[in-house]
């Protein structure tokens, strides 16, 4: 299989251990990587910063939505971004999980 | 997008976003229970003069497939699933009867290996996260 992508949204708190646990399966396997995180998701990983690193760290693309992310606090490294990028993860991604 | 919540908040996000996946050509079907915020209703709104479909029946035969969920939660009939192989992955309550055929596989996300969950992923043609 050649360079593949895969498109993670993020949009629960509660599933916020197994997107990060795909994500970094997935780079394992030399996948790239692109969660997007919005409402819950965005809240998740703004309370959870040593997640965010784990993912940032990997080399996995991470943004969340302004709009989600207003008042929060977020690790240096995620974009704040926009639904634009959500419809970029979808439709660019090979595979598409959503925590939603 | 599959709106699997009448709850407020989580319906008008997930409708929220339904909209946001419209911004770059995608055609987008939004199955919902009927608006229960304005926000909801905008959207709704929003999505149907731009020949996007808002209906109360899933139709499987798509590109990708997100299922938001809350705490009031709704379920809708399956009126289509096409040809794809679909790894269904299961949070909590199963998939709706009509959402599984031959060829597909389920997962329980609970204890599921990452690894193994991702080389699924990648030999279905489609993933559905309940």
């Amino acid at each position: 299989m050649g360079a593949v992508k895969l498109g993670i949204v993020l949009a629960t708190r509660v599933d916020l251990p197994h997107a990060v646990a795909l994500a970094l399966a997935a780079r394992r396997a030399r996948h790239e990587v692109a969660v997007f995180a919005m409402d819950l998701g965005a809240h998740a990983l703004a309370e959870t910063p040593a997640a965010a690193s784990e993912l940032l760290d990997a080399d996995c693309e991470l943004t969340v939505c302004s709009n989600s992310a207003v008042g929060l606090a977020l690790v240096d490294g995620i974009t704040r971004g926009s639904q634009d990028d959500h419809a970029a993860v979808v439709g660019t991604s090979h595979r598409l999980v959503a925590f939603t | 997008m599959i709106v699997a919540t009448i709850e407020v908040h989580r319906q008008a996000e997930a409708l929220r976003a339904a909209l946001g996946l419209t911004l770059r050509g995608a055609e987008v079907t939004a199955v919902t229970a009927p608006p229960a915020s304005p926000l909801a209703q905008r959207a709704i709104a929003t999505l149907a003069p731009f020949g996007h479909r808002v209906t109360e029946a899933i139709d499987l035969d798509a590109e990708a497939v997100e299922v938001w969920t809350g705490d009031a939660p709704t379920t809708f009939p399956v009126v289509h699933r096409g040809a794809r192989r679909i790894l269904h992955v299961v949070r909590g309550a199963a998939p709706p009867d009509g959402a599984v055929a031959n060829g597909d596989t389920v997962v329980y996300l609970s204890g599921v290996d990452h690894d193994a969950l991702v080389a699924l992923a990648f030999a279905h043609d489609l993933v559905v996260t309940w």
